[in-house]
């Protein structure tokens, strides 16, 4: 099935199978595939563009370098980089707050709040996010319509002009593709 | 126990459905039930969210980083451009798409990662690249996309950008109109791509542009083709308004094939002449618009949406794909 959002004409199992192999060019396709989410990830949480940069290649850098610990039968590639750009964000954001105790201690002193790591929320939010943009079109349209419109599924088969059965199917199949994506590679349990 | 149609769990997930009782004592329906919720829950969070492209001098220091042995050789041997490129290719783009492929080689992109890398922020240089790129690059039905160098401007810019009122037979120009060739360039590029992500939030873009999650609808329009285009007899398309703090805001879709253009939906008045535009329909044909402060909708009482060829020109092209009017009392 093409993926006709990010990425490329792989399924995320082949991507991670070329990964693990360590194939040429996989690293690349990796990129493809998961630029996107891992950048997007570390700028909504870091909210600070070069960092976000910063981050995205030190995720890409230290999965290649690292890429003898994936295993591809203990959980989805996807989940591996977003655990690793959790990680990356957080030694970002621990950095900043040793910087600001620097700064506040010669300041005068006063009292720290613990370092934020990524939101669950945001990282769940935005794997969603990849995940939809990876369904063929129709399917996507139907899926946003049926999350974001007041639109029943009877008005979305007549203003998609599809029927009423391909709606039906699209949204189960994909609610079901979405939740599977985001057990897997989702922070809240 | 004969559990319920799962189709019929997923309605009830969405909210379009009541569940039965069956779904409530049954332990195994009930636990599928909540894991589709969490899905609808997560997704309908924030609204529509959107990734955000990194440039291309981000892949070029991971290329540079892990050296040959991870990297292709289109991305190796200079042309580090992978993601635009890379998806150019990769992606099949629909009907007449030739010239989204023929913008895509890696000609242009090739130029970019000499600069790429050594600049911290050079998101600017992308687009202005780009737009060197042959003119043909434009016609790729993924026109509605921002550049990568962009990222994350994409859903609500249609709604942010509130058009101006042009009439006709004028030769209105907008600063918005000027920019529009480069601005189509540099999205062919990357359209095919981001395009297609905002096919998703441009139905809903609303949502964020409001902040609410559900702005009260206050009409549903059809839009149909008109008798006098007899090309777009196929063609159907939807537009939803909503009321919100500030201006009522006009969510449009359109079911119409992939042309060599782009879809602009228009708000046109009772004497048929004076037109007020109000953005571009995205590759997902969809858009999300704010309408301009100040509008008398009950003179610019009709939505249109027409094909407009890559031509610079910002007045309506005169080839209606749709029409539908609003109702009396919006």
């Amino acid at each position: 099935m093409p993926a006709d959002g990010t990425g490329t004409l792989l399924t995320d199992p082949e991507v991670a199978a070329a990964f693990s192999k360590g194939q040429p060019d996989a690293l690349a396709l990796v990129y493809q595939r998961f630029g996107a989410l891992v950048y997007t990830i570390a700028l909504r949480s870091l909210d600070a563009r070069a960092d976000a940069e910063d981050v995205t290649q030190q995720v890409f850098v230290s999965a290649w370098r690292s890429r003898d610990s994936f295993d591809p039968g203990r959980g989805t590639l996807g989940g591996w980089l977003v655990a690793i750009t959790r990680n990356k964000v957080a030694d970002v954001l621990r950095e900043r707050q040793r910087q600001s105790r620097v700064l506040l201690q010669a300041a005068g002193g006063a009292t720290m709040t613990a370092p934020e790591i990524p939101s669950d929320q945001v990282v769940d939010r935005l794997v969603l996010a990849d995940e939809l943009a990876q369904l063929p079109e129709s399917q996507r349209l139907v899926m946003a319509l049926a999350f974001y419109s007041d639109l029943t599924h009877g008005q979305i088969a007549k203003v998609l002009r599809l029927p009423l059965g391909t709606v039906k199917s699209h949204i189960r199949r994909g609610l079901q593709r979405l939740r599977s994506r985001l057990e897997a590679d989702g922070d809240t349990p | 126990v004969t559990h319920p149609d799962p189709v019929n769990l997923a309605l009830h997930a969405l909210g379009g459905l009541p569940a039965d009782d069956h779904v409530q004592s049954c332990p195994q329906c009930r636990d599928e039930l909540a894991r589709l919720m969490r899905v609808v829950e997560v997704a309908r969070q924030a609204g529509p969210e959107q990734l955000d492209q990194p440039t291309a001098h981000v892949w070029d220091g991971i290329a540079a980083a892990v050296g040959d042995s991870a990297v292709p050789a289109a991305a190796a041997n200079g042309h580090g451009v992978l993601p635009p490129g890379a998806l150019g290719q990769a992606v099949p783009a629909p009907d007449q798409a030739g010239p989204a492929h023929a913008g895509s080689t890696p000609s242009q992109a090739g130029s970019v990662p000499s600069q790429a890398g050594s600049v911290p922020s050079q998101a600017g240089s992308v687009p202005s690249q780009a737009g060197s790129v042959p003119s043909q690059a434009g016609s790729a039905p993924g026109q509605a996309g921002s550049a990568p160098g962009q990222a994350g401007s994409a859903p609500g810019q249609a709604g942010s950008v509130p058009g101006r009122a042009v009439s006709v037979p004028g030769r209105a120009v907008s600063a918005r109109g000027r920019r529009r060739p480069r601005r189509r360039v540099v999205a062919g590029l990357a359209g095919l791509a981001a395009g297609l992500i905002i096919g998703v939030g441009g139905t809903a873009g609303v949502i964020q542009l409001t902040g609410s999650p559900a702005p009260r609808v206050i009409a549903e329009i059809r839009l149909n083709p008109l008798p006098q285009f007899p090309q777009w007899q196929g063609a159907a398309g939807i537009a939803v308004m909503r009321a919100t703090a500030g201006q009522p805001v006009i969510a449009v879709t359109l079911q119409a094939p992939a042309r060599p253009g782009f879809y602009e939906v228009w708000l046109l008045a009772r004497n048929g002449v004076s037109m007020i535009s109000l953005g571009d329909l995205n590759a997902g044909h969809t858009g999300t618009f704010s309408v301009p402060p100040g509008t008398d909708l009950r003179n610019y009482s009709r939505i249109d949406v027409s094909l407009q060829p890559f031509d610079g020109s910002t007045v309506h092209a005169k080839d209606s794909v749709v029409r539908g009017s609003l109702p009396p009392a919006a």
